[in-house]
């Protein structure tokens, strides 16, 4: 009897370290090139500039044991910048424009649905339960200048899911 | 010792996560671009025969209002800075006459890096520049905004003038790298 017990805690343990749950991205940013010309002499860029709405998060796990045996399994998810080329005056923003759907009714997603900074530190963006497909996620630039010259940005988003 | 190992799974399984990426990248390119405010069309000149026998003609400026230059320049980091020469584009000016323009030093209006004035300049059919030194900036659109332009005609050759009719000749302005 202890001994079955041992084993079922035992695989209960390995259960529960294969719950992987996982971000997924689809799609890419886009920001229109004819958002940075301007149309009359003497003027700057517009003030902000957002990107087309064809990015999707998906929060999933490849483990079929989670997926049947703690589907409302809690988590948040967190966002951060890693810069390869950026001007520190260039402000990204990231926003949630939907809730994304699931395969049963019991997935949650909460917060992120106003414009929030992305900065070089990692910060909270949304919270939700269950297993959620095709989020529905829009990012937007500010604080564009000529001043800063004809220059190439690159930046890399990185969205990364904590369990709760 | 198989307890304390299950149990170590279980606790790690709290911590576990993984991350998505959105690659963000996008291009400014060089803008140069150049107006002219209000848009009025026509600056006038006129020349009329001396108050005196024997005296010098005399140069009216008919049109009254205030011209200004507006612009908008990106360039490259470490890429030359820009100038706006001026020149005759159609047209011609009578003979006897000489044309200048002189722009003023940029408003308090618009961004860093904007141009500096190089004073009066003669305009003839080569292009001449106005204003040099143009980073990468913005003046602001419209009357007031960027360098005020102000026009001479002074009769530079007597001898040469001839009585014509309304003559009639453009000036071209082009932001162009140094």
């Amino acid at each position: 009897m202890k001994v079955t017990s041992v084993l079922v805690f035992l695989l209960l343990g390995l259960l529960a370290s294969a719950q992987q749950m996982e971000v997924r991205v689809d799609g890419a940013v886009s920001f229109d090139g004819a958002t940075f010309a301007v149309t009359e002499a003497g003027e700057d860029f517009a003030f902000g500039v957002e990107s087309e709405s064809s990015l999707w998060i998906s929060i999933d796990t490849n483990d079929y044991w989670d997926k049947k045996v703690n589907p409302n399994r809690k988590w948040w998810v967190e966002v951060v910048r890693e810069d390869l080329t950026w001007n520190d005056d260039v402000r990204l923003e990231i926003v949630r424009t939907g809730d994304g759907y699931g395969q049963k009714n019991n997935h949650k997603v909460y917060d992120g649905t106003t414009y929030q900074y992305i900065g070089e530190n990692s910060w909270y963006f949304f919270r939700g339960r269950g297993i959620i497909y095709d989020i529905p996620i829009q990012l937007r630039l500010s604080g564009l200048s000529v001043t800063q010259g004809a220059q190439d940005f690159e930046t890399n988003v990185i969205l990364t899911i904590y369990d709760d | 010792m198989i307890v304390f190992v299950a149990l170590g799974f279980a606790v790690s399984a709290q911590a576990q996560w993984n991350s998505g990426n959105i690659n963000v990248r996008f291009s400014v390119p060089e803008i140069a671009i150049v107006d002219i405010e209000p848009e009025l069309g026509y600056i006038e000149f006129s020349v009329n025969a001396p108050y005196i026998a024997g005296g010098e003609p005399v140069v009216e400026h008919v049109s009254s209002e205030s011209v200004w230059i507006n612009y908008t320049s990106a360039i490259r980091r470490n890429g030359n800075r820009r100038s706006i020469n001026a020149q005759i584009s159609e047209g011609t000016i009578p003979d006897g006459i000489s044309f200048y323009v002189e722009a003023s030093f940029a408003s308090a209006f618009g961004s860093i890096n904007q141009g500096s004035p190089v004073g009066r300049v003669q305009i003839t059919s080569q292009p001449h520049p106005i204003i040099t030194g143009i980073g990468s900036c913005f003046t602001g659109d419209g009357v007031g905004k960027g360098h005020e332009l102000k026009y001479f005609l002074e009769i530079s050759d007597f001898s040469q003038m001839k009585s014509i009719e309304d003559q009639v000749f453009t000036v071209l302005y082009t932001i162009t790298d140094n």
